[in-house]
C-alpha cells in the first residue's frame, strides 16, 4: 500500500512538472471504476454490434446502391454539407459575439442559443414550421414573395443548420473563452485594428477548434431526423434523407435499414476519428 | 502486479456487470409477457398491438371487454402496421395483432408468428382531406395534378399509401406528393397544420381530424378499400393466452366491436 | 509635457496625475492593489476612466467625450507573458505591428530584422513561438512592441515571470533601448528603478505617494513602500523642536516623541517623517534608564536571519542585532523589548517633496 502510495506521489510530482515529456506515469484508479466503464463502453458497443452482427453482409452492396439509398444518401452529403458551411457563417459571429461582446441579455441569449441542444428534435422541427411553414411567422411573407420552403430542401438544411449550429457556437466559444483576450489586446496596442485582430490573431488561434466544431456539426447534420421529417416532409431525392429512408425502411425492408444505418455508422466512425485526432493532440493544434 | 487483487477484481467487474444487466432487465418492464404470473388470482394481461387508425374504437373495445371478462387487463400498442409488425417479428410480447392491411398480417403470418387464421373485421376506405375552408379550392382528385398544389400522403411502402395508390389508379390521376410519410397519422398533421393543401388518408381519419379538415368526396373510393385483419399472434397461444386472445378477437367482430368502429367511420367486409 | 494623464478610476480608488517629458522612462512602483496596472489600463485604452483626460503628444487618448480605440493610440503594452502569437513566426510577430500599421510586407520584415538586432534576438527569427524559452519569448516581445514604433510604451513588470538567471541580461537590454525612449513601467523590483528608470513614482491606494529619482527616493524615503525598497525605519508624524511627534498612523503611541537632526528646511507642526537605519538601533529587555537616546517599548513580531545578523521586527520598526545578542538577550516572537536609537542617528524631513 505504502509502495503504491509512493507511486502515486511520484506520478503527481511528474504530472505537475513533466507534462512535455512523453511517459506518463500510472495514476492510481479504484477498480470498481473500471467495471463502471466496461459496463458504460459495452451499452454503447454491445448494440452496434448486434446490428453489425444482423447486416446482411452479402446483400450489402445492392442494398446501399440501390436508387433510393443513393438519393438518400446524395441527398444527405449535400444538405450536411449546405447546412455545415450555414453553421460556420452563422455560427462564429455568434460564438464571438457571445464570448466578447457585452451587452443585456446576453447570458439569455447564449441560452435560448444553445436550446436546441437539449430540445427534442421534434420540437424543434415543430418550432421551425410554425416560423417557416406556409402559415409561419416568416412562411406566409415568404409565400407571397414565391419563396416555397416548405416541403423543399432548404427545408431540409434549415431543420439541420437549426439542430447543429449549437454544437459549432459552443466548440468555438469555448474555445474563446480559453484563449482569453490577451492576445487581441496584445495585438490591438501594437496597431492592429479590430478587423486585422479579428483575422490575424483570433480566427487563427480558433482554427483547431472550428475545425472540430465543424466536424461535429457536418455528423449532427448528417444525422439530423426528428426536425426534418416534422418540418420538411419526406420525398425521395428531395427531403428524404438518409436517417428518413431509414425509418421508412425499416417497416417494410429491415435488411436495407440495416445496411444503410451501418452506412450511416461506418460514417460517424470517421467522423468521431477525424475530431478526436484533432482535439487529442493538445498545444499542437494550434502551431501546425 | 501480484494475482489476487486483480482476479479479485475481475469478479468484482463481473458482479457489476451482472448488477448492471439486472437493472436493464427490471427497467425493460415487459408489457404482458411475463407479468401473468404476479398479476394474481385469475387476473391475466393481454397485450393487443394494433394500426394507430384504431386507436378510437379499441380503446373503447379494450374497456368493454375487461368489464366482459372480470380480472382481466387490456394492455394497448398503437403504431404504424408496418412498424408493429417489425416490433413482432423481432420478438415483442403481443397476443393479438390487428393490422391496418392483409399484406402486413401476410407479413407476419409468413414468418410463422400467427397462433391461428387472420380474420377481416373490419374496411377502412381511403379520403381526400385538405385544411379548413379548403384554402386550395381542391374539387376532387384531378385537382391534385396541379403542380400548385401541395399534396402530401404515405409512402407505396406502408398499407395507407398503397391504398391511395389505388385510388388514383382506379380515377386514373397521377399524384406528384411534395411528401411521402411513414404514417396517416403524419399526413393528417401536415394538413390539420396547413402546411399540405391536401392530404390522402382514410375516411377514419376524416372523422378524427374533426373541424381542422374538410374531406372532399373521391368516387371509386370503395374499390381501393383496404381490409383490416385481427390474429392471435403464436406467443400468446405458447404463453396461454390462446383463449383470452381468442375472446379479444371475437369481441372485436361481435355486436359491440362493430358499433364501435362503425362509430369511427370503419366499414364491415 | 508631451504625455499627460489625469484621470479618476472610482472602482479601484484610483486618482492620479502623471506628466513625462520627453525621452523619460517612469518606473509605477508601490504595493500589490495600489492601481499600477490599472494605470497602464488607462493609458493603453483597455480601461475606462470615469473621469479625466490624457493627451499624448497633443493628441487627446480620451477625455469628456473622448475616447481613442487602443489601436489608434500609438501605445504599445508589453507584460509580463510574452503573448507571442502562436501561429506566426518570430519574425512575422515582430512585424506585426509595422503590418497593422499598413507597412509593405518587406518593409515590416526589414523593420522586424532591425528590432530583434536590438534586442539581440536575431537568431531566433525563423523559431515558432513555442520554441523559445521564456528569456527568449520576452526579447521577441520587446522587439514586437518596439517595432511598433509606439510614441510611449508601456512595461508591465517586464522581468517578474523570468529566471533570475535571466532577468539581468535582459534588463541589461532594456536598459540600452529603454534609453532616451519614452516609456512607464510598472515593477516590484528597486533594481529595475534604479536601472531603468529616470524618475519613480510611487503609488498608494490610487494617489501619487512619492517621487523623484530612485537616488533620491532611497536616501529620503517617505513612504513605508520606499522606506522597505531602503531597508530604512521611517515614523511619520510631525515636526517638533528637536524631533518628531510621532502620528496616529506610525504605529508608535500618539504624542511619542522622536529626537532627531533635522535635516533641511523644516518648519514646526510640519508633517515630516524620521527615518534610521535598524542597524542603529540598539536592543534591550529592560527599559536602558539614563541613556541621551530615543527608547521605543515595543512587541517584538518576528526574527529574521538577515547576512550575518538577525532582524527583530516590532510593528513597523526593525532592530538589527547579532546572532549572538539575541541569543544573549532572548528574544522571542511575542515577548517585550525597547528599541533604542541616537537622536545623532535620526533625520527627520519633510513628509512631502519639496516643490
Amino acid at each position: 500500500m505504502t509502495n503504491r502510495d509512493a507511486m502515486a506521489a511520484a506520478s503527481r510530482v511528474a504530472g505537475r512538472g513533466g507534462g512535455r515529456s512523453g511517459r506518463s506515469a500510472p495514476v492510481g484508479l479504484p477498480l470498481w471504476v473500471f467495471a463502471g466503464a466496461l459496463a458504460g463502453a459495452l451499452l454503447i458497443v454491445l448494440p452496434l454490434l448486434a446490428m453489425a452482427l444482423r447486416t446482411n453482409w452479402s446483400g450489402f452492396l445492392p442494398l446501399v446502391t440501390s436508387s433510393s439509398a443513393l438519393a438518400a444518401l446524395g441527398l444527405s452529403l449535400r444538405t450536411a454539407a449546405a447546412s455545415t458551411v450555414l453553421c460556420v457563417l452563422l455560427g462564429t459571429p455568434l460564438a464571438l459575439v457571445l464570448a466578447r461582446a457585452r451587452f443585456r441579455g446576453l447570458k439569455l441569449l447564449r441560452a435560448l442559443v444553445l436550446l436546441p441542444l437539449v430540445l427534442p428534435p421534434v420540437v424543434g422541427g415543430m418550432a421551425l414550421l410554425y416560423t417557416f411553414g406556409r402559415r409561419g411567422l416568416l412562411g406566409e411573407a415568404f409565400e407571397v414573395a414565391g419563396i416555397g420552403i416548405a416541403f423543399s430542401t432548404a427545408a431540409v438544411v434549415l431543420a439541420q443548420t437549426f439542430v447543429a449550429l449549437p454544437f459549432l457556437v459552443l466548440s468555438v466559444e469555448a474555445a474563446l473563452r480559453t484563449a482569453g483576450t490577451k492576445f487581441e489586446t496584445a495585438a490591438a496596442t501594437l496597431g492592429a485594428a479590430p478587423g486585422t485582430v479579428l483575422r490575424r490573431v483570433t480566427l487563427p488561434l480558433l482554427l483547431p477548434s472550428l475545425a472540430s466544431g465543424t466536424i461535429l456539426c457536418f455528423a449532427r447534420a448528417l444525422g439530423e431526423f426528428g426536425a426534418t421529417l416534422t418540418f420538411a416532409g419526406s420525398l425521395a431525392g428531395v427531403t428524404r434523407t438518409l436517417p428518413l429512408e431509414i425509418y421508412l425502411q425499416h417497416e417494410t425492408d429491415p435488411d436495407a435499414a440495416i445496411a444503410l444505418s451501418m452506412l450511416l455508422v461506418g460514417t460517424a466512425v470517421v467522423i468521431v476519428a477525424l475530431t478526436y485526432s484533432r482535439t487529442a493532440r493538445p498545444g499542437s493544434g494550434g502551431a501546425t | 502486479m501480484t494475482g489476487g487483487p486483480r482476479r479479485g477484481s475481475r469478479h468484482r467487474a463481473a458482479a457489476a456487470l451482472l448488477a448492471g444487466s439486472l437493472v436493464l432487465a427490471g427497467c425493460s418492464g415487459t408489457p404482458g409477457g411475463d407479468r401473468t404470473a404476479d398479476s394474481g388470482g385469475d387476473g391475466q394481461v393481454l397485450t393487443v398491438y394494433a394500426a394507430a387508425s384504431l386507436a378510437g374504437p379499441f380503446t373503447e373495445l379494450a374497456r368493454s371487454y375487461e368489464f366482459a371478462v372480470p380480472g382481466t387487463t387490456v394492455r394497448l400498442n398503437f403504431a404504424g402496421s408496418a412498424e408493429l409488425a417489425t416490433q413482432i417479428l423481432a420478438g415483442a410480447p403481443a397476443d393479438v395483432f390487428a393490422s391496418a392491411d392483409s399484406a402486413t398480417m401476410e407479413r407476419v403470418d409468413s414468418a410463422g408468428e400467427l397462433g391461428g387464421a387472420p380474420r377481416d373485421f373490419a374496411t377502412n376506405v381511403p379520403a381526400l382531406v385538405v385544411p379548413a375552408g379548403n384554402p386550395a379550392g381542391i374539387a376532387g382528385l384531378a385537382d391534385l395534378e396541379d403542380d400548385g398544389v401541395a399534396l402530401v400522403m404515405c409512402a407505396q411502402q406502408v398499407p395507407c399509401g398503397a391504398a391511395a395508390h389505388r385510388l388514383a389508379l382506379a380515377n386514373a390521376v397521377s399524384l406528384r406528393p411534395v411528401s411521402e410519410e411513414n404514417s396517416v397519422t403524419a399526413v393528417l398533421a401536415k394538413v390539420r397544420t396547413g402546411e399540405a393543401d391536401a392530404g390522402l388518408v382514410y375516411r377514419t381519419d376524416v372523422v378524427r381530424g374533426g373541424g381542422d379538415v374538410e374531406a372532399i368526396p373521391v368516387p371509386q373510393a370503395d374499390e381501393a378499400a383496404v381490409t383490416y385483419p385481427i390474429a392471435a399472434t403464436r406467443r400468446g397461444a405458447e404463453t396461454g393466452r390462446g383463449q383470452l386472445a381468442a375472446g379479444f378477437i371475437e369481441h372485436v367482430a361481435g355486436p359491440k366491436g362493430r358499433a364501435a368502429l362503425e362509430q369511427a367511420g370503419f366499414g364491415t367486409p | 509635457m508631451t504625455f499627460s494623464i489625469d484621470a479618476g478610476l472610482e472602482d479601484r480608488g484610483l486618482e492620479l496625475q502623471l506628466a513625462l517629458r520627453e525621452g523619460e522612462t517612469v518606473a509605477l512602483m508601490g504595493e500589490n492593489g495600489a492601481g499600477k496596472s490599472s494605470v497602464l489600463g488607462l493609458i493603453a485604452g483597455l480601461l475606462r476612466a470615469d473621469r479625466g483626460e490624457a493627451v499624448l503628444d497633443g493628441r487627446p487618448l480620451f477625455g469628456p467625450g473622448q475616447w481613442l480605440p487602443p489601436h489608434q493610440r500609438s501605445v504599445a503594452l508589453l507584460s509580463q507573458e510574452a503573448l507571442l502569437f502562436p501561429q506566426l513566426s518570430v519574425l512575422e510577430n515582430v512585424a506585426f505591428g509595422p503590418r497593422s500599421q499598413g507597412k509593405s510586407r518587406s518593409a515590416a520584415r526589414a523593420q522586424a530584422r532591425h528590432w530583434l538586432t536590438e534586442a539581440e534576438a536575431a537568431d531566433l527569427a525563423d523559431r515558432r513561438p513555442a520554441s523559445l524559452s521564456g528569456g527568449q519569448a520576452q526579447r521577441v516581445a520587446i522587439a514586437r512592441a518596439l517595432a511598433a514604433d509606439p510614441a510611449l510604451l508601456l512595461l508591465d513588470e517586464p522581468l517578474a515571470a523570468l529566471d533570475v538567471a535571466v532577468a539581468p541580461v535582459i534588463r541589461r537590454m532594456l536598459r540600452r533601448v529603454l534609453a532616451g525612449r519614452r516609456a512607464v513601467i510598472v515593477t516590484h523590483d528597486l533594481l529595475d528603478a534604479l536601472l531603468l528608470a529616470d524618475r519613480v513614482v510611487v503609488l498608494d491606494n490610487g494617489r501619487v505617494a512619492e517621487e523623484g529619482t530612485p537616488q533620491q527616493l532611497l536616501a529620503r524615503p517617505r513612504s513605508s513602500f520606499t522606506a522597505g525598497l531602503a531597508g530604512l525605519n521611517l515614523i511619520s508624524g510631525h515636526a517638533v523642536e528637536g524631533g518628531l511627534r510621532a502620528g496616529e498612523r506610525s504605529g508608535l503611541p500618539a504624542g511619542t516623541v522622536v529626537a532627531g537632526t533635522r535635516a533641511g528646511q523644516l518648519l514646526d507642526g510640519e508633517p515630516a517623517v524620521a527615518a534610521f537605519r535598524p542597524a542603529a538601533v540598539s536592543v534591550f529587555t529592560s527599559h536602558p534608564h539614563g541613556s541621551p537616546r530615543n527608547v521605543l517599548e515595543v512587541i517584538v513580531d518576528e526574527l529574521e536571519p538577515a547576512s550575518g545578523h538577525v532582524l527583530v521586527r516590532a510593528g513597523q520598526l526593525a532592530a538589527e542585532v547579532t546572532p549572538a545578542a539575541a541569543a544573549e538577550l532572548g528574544l522571542h516572537p511575542g515577548g517585550a523589548a525597547f528599541f533604542a536609537v541616537k537622536a545623532s542617528e535620526v533625520s527627520v524631513y519633510p513628509a512631502r517633496t519639496a516643490g
